[in-house]
């Protein structure tokens, strides 16, 4: 298949998942984009959002949709990292000889929602990372590679924040988005509402499987950046850095770390995607700027004299934005 | 890259050019109006080709500046078209990825060529196509400006009037034909008196004509009389010799009472302190005087002389401080005789060094002191008197002098710089003819008038043609040029030649 079909391919593809998605989801197009981005880009998402507004729902729906099998992680305080990963199991066989047999644990799956990661132990939040990070398990020695595509989606609580552990900013920077999602709009819950009255099981179907996804990757590699792009992208990380001569002022007030390279890596990877999602064959300031929020909200840490001017962390975003823009142009 | 994309491109360059020519011509516009503006405002007028000069130059220079810095270059034009119709870098990846071969590349050169298909560079903002507006409009008002203020006028400051000549009475001209009659009338030398008469009637003829007086203002006429006033000075103390006379022979032992004499000479006219003589009966007065006035002045000059001889113990001593007094006037002589001047003063030293000469040859048969004094006492006495009849024609002169400078100051009303000192006029050199506004008129360079006009003629004190009595003045003046010594024709050809200049200009 020449490049032409696959775009097209691709095109279409996104267009099917996204609107199978939505026969379980209500609104939050832009969780249900980027999501789909990381998916592609090889990433993992750091979702936050109340109880009940769709996180775990999203993801068995993606799994349908992808024809993916998934697996739901609910962390709490007393997991085990071999509750994650598995671990070697003793096993009587038919003749009565006992074996070592390695019992899968249920990271072992190609989409997996790590529920309310902030309430395991540092420990198993590490376990869980490092997988993410390596696509692979490592027990007693021997290492099981995990299926590819491998997505986690993790989620926090930002409402019970007793008894948890928070992610360090070095574990939260494996994470390529952080998305928000927000409490759904009267008319969405309206929908919602309606919708679940029928049933509350996921009526999404398979669109593409794993291979596609894969494919999908390996065309957006492709896609090409100019250098003019590249540079704003490369500038908006540098300027998040307070420390740095050649910042901005908006880091130099209100930022107290910056992102890391691997933000900039994150940046232009789902950029690439962003562009074709959009029918577009080349990453544009635009598909920059849209990303920007997802990629850094959780790599950049505000400090104390932006939460007395009372901006939030996306706030931050859009002046980095704003002064980027007017130096990088 | 896309026909698309050239077509575009070539639109672009035909409106930068168009761009940069009218930027051009609003800069060549604007910096012609500011430089005229400002020249006229200062009144100062240049050639009309400058302008021309700096409206091309700078038309050319900020147009080609203009169009270096903003040519549309594949990468604007790119930026251009993304910006200006929202195609989220597409032109861009395709310029810059223009000779990638990749498969994604060529995908996206493809599509942004479609998309480029039928588009046209967008018109510039209202606001741009304003100020695009503006810019003109002003270049050609600061260009309008500048046309429309008045040149000053040629040749000068036009705040200034132009001077008013002077009136000159009837009165004027009878003094100063009475003034040539004294000098003519007068005892001085033949050779000077003429030559100061010359001058005189330069005077009468430069500001009078048959029929009144020439137009001449208050400047020319100064300058003109200080310039007669300056030749006469010239002529008078060319001839004074007694004062170079006298320096020379002072320093000399014996000769310090004579030397000191001499100096004082010519104005000893002036040692009963009296003022200087300004009529010519104080001159007439004061020339009966001079006699008696400079035998006194000479009197005793060789005392110290008689003091030495006589205070000598014998003869031989006495003979010896004699032979001492030659051979000092020998030295002296040598001196004396570097000035090389023939006048009646140098003669009489010349022949009182004959006559020490003869006695210093005689010197063997004098044998007694009183014999040797009145060897001496001769040739001294004699000295003196010749000295006396010398020094009195130059003291003459300098009398006439003063006399004709009061004269000329008081009928012409004539100011110096320093005006408490009236004895010392302008250095003459200071004094530059009148400058000609006019340089276009070329007037008559040989004669001051036309041969036909009609001029005072004070020979005979009748009016006459010009034509008829230049010839007599040339020849004239051609002879007293002859007998004059070199330091007086320099004078007088000064004198004319600002005489004919200032005439010049005011005929222009």
């Amino acid at each position: 298949m020449d490049n032409t079909a696959k775009v097209e391919k691709f095109s279409k593809a996104i267009a099917d998942i996204k609107a199978e998605l939505h026969k379980d989801v209500v609104g939050q197009e832009d969780i249900i984009e980027n999501v789909i981005v990381a998916i592609i880009a090889g990433g993992n998402v750091l979702l936050e959002g109340v109880p009940g507004v769709g996180k775990t729902r999203l993801v068995r729906s993606l799994g349908k949709t992808l024809s993916l099998p998934f697996a739901r992680i609910q962390f709490t305080p007393d997991l085990m990292p071999s509750d994650v990963t598995g671990t070697n199991v003793m096993e009587k066989d038919e003749k009565g000889k006992m074996n070592v047999r390695f019992q899968r644990g249920p990271i072992f799956a190609n989409l997996v929602l790590a529920d309310e990661i902030n309430r395991a132990t540092p420990k198993t939040q590490a376990a869980m990372l490092e997988v993410m990070q390596e696509h692979k398990v490592t027990v007693a020695n021997t290492t099981y590679p995990l299926e590819e595509p491998f997505f986690v989606l993790a989620t926090e609580n930002p409402i019970e924040q007793d008894g948890t552990y928070p992610l360090p900013e070095a574990q939260m920077d494996r994470f390529m988005f952080k998305l928000i999602m927000k409490f759904p709009a009267v008319d969405e819950l309206k929908d919602i509402v309606t919708m679940t009255q029928k049933t509350l099981d996921e009526t999404a179907t398979a669109i593409v499987d794993g291979k596609t996804i894969l494919e999908m990757r390996e065309l957006a590699k492709n896609v090409p950046v100019i250098d003019d792009v590249l540079q704003y992208a490369v500038n908006l990380i540098t300027y998040t850095h307070p420390e740095l001569k050649e910042t901005s002022s908006t880091a130099k007030k209100y930022i107290k770390y910056g992102a890391s390279p691997r933000a900039a890596q994150a940046l232009i990877t789902s950029a690439k995607i962003r562009a074709l999602m959009n029918g577009s064959y080349n990453v544009s300031y635009a598909d920059i700027r849209a990303l920007a929020y997802p990629v850094l909200r959780h790599r950049i840490k505000i400090n104390y004299t932006s939460v007395n001017e009372k901006l939030g962390v996306d706030d931050v975003i859009t002046l980095l934005l704003e002064e980027t823009g007017k130096h990088t142009k | 890259m896309g026909e698309s994309f050239k077509k575009i491109k070539s639109k672009y360059f035909k409106g930068a050019i168009i761009l940069s020519v009218i930027i051009g011509v609003c800069a060549g516009l604007i910096a012609v109006g500011a430089v005229m503006l400002t020249l006229k405002l200062n009144k100062i007028v240049i050639n009309g080709g400058y302008y021309a000069l700096i409206a091309v130059g700078t038309a050319g220079i900020v147009g080609a500046l203009f169009f270096l810095i903003l040519r549309p270059t594949d990468k604007r034009v790119a930026k251009r078209l993304d910006r200006d119709y929202a195609l989220g870098e597409r032109v861009q990846t395709m310029v810059e990825f223009s000779q990638s071969f990749d498969d994604m590349a060529v995908l996206q050169r493809n599509d942004t060529s479609e998309r480029l298909k039928g588009m046209s560079p967008k018109k510039p903002a209202l606001k741009y196509m304003l100020l695009s507006l503006l810019i003109p409009v002003m270049a050609c008002g600061l260009f309008l400006s500048g046309m429309m203020v008045k040149n000053p006028e040629v040749g000068g400051n036009s705040d200034i009037k132009p001077e008013p000549p002077v009136e000159f009475d009837d009165w004027q001209k009878v003094r100063l034909n009475t003034l040539i009659s004294n000098v003519k009338a007068s005892n001085m030398e033949e050779t000077p008196k003429n030559a100061v008469a010359v001058v005189l009637e330069g005077l009468l003829t430069a500001f009078w004509t048959e029929d009144g007086t020439k137009e001449v203002t208050e400047q020319v006429m100064s300058e003109t009389v200080k310039a007669a006033l300056t030749a006469v000075e010239g002529i008078t103390d060319g001839l004074n010799s007694a004062d170079d006379f006298g320096g020379l022979l002072a320093p000399y032992e014996g000769f310090e009472g004579y030397g000191n004499a001499l100096s004082q000479s010519t104005e000893y006219y002036k040692a009963d302190g009296t003022t200087v003589v300004n009529t010519f009966d104080a001159v007439t007065e004061q020339s009966l005087l001079l006699d008696d006035r400079l035998a006194e002045l000479f009197d005793g000059v060789f005392k110290s002389l008689y003091e030495k001889i006589d205070s000598a113990n014998n003869v031989s001593s006495a003979k010896s401080k004699v032979t001492e007094f030659i051979g000092v006037f020998d030295v002296a002589y040598l001196e004396l005789s570097s000035l090389d001047t023939y006048d009646g003063l140098f003669n009489a030293l010349t022949d009182y060094k004959d006559e020490l000469k003869s006695l210093s040859d005689g010197m063997v048969r004098i044998q007694t002191k009183p014999s040797l004094i009145q060897r001496t006492d001769a040739p001294n006495t004699k000295l003196i008197s010749s000295t006396v009849r010398a020094v009195w024609g130059q003291s003459y002169n300098a009398m006439m002098t003063d006399y004709i400078r009061y004269e000329l100051i008081d009928l012409f009303k004539i100011t110096f710089d320093n005006p408490d000192d009236p004895d010392n006029p302008d250095d003459p050199g200071s004094v530059k003819p009148p400058e000609e506004d006019n340089p276009g008129g070329d007037g008559d360079q040989e004669h001051l008038y036309g041969s036909d006009e009609v001029i005072y003629y004070p020979v005979n004190g009748e009016h006459v043609k010009y034509g008829t009595v230049l010839g007599e003045y040339s020849a004239k003046a051609n002879e007293l040029m002859e007998s004059m010594p070199d330091e007086l024709k320099g004078f007088l050809k000064d004198y004319f030649d600002i005489l004919s200049s200032g005439l010049k200009e005011e005929e222009k």
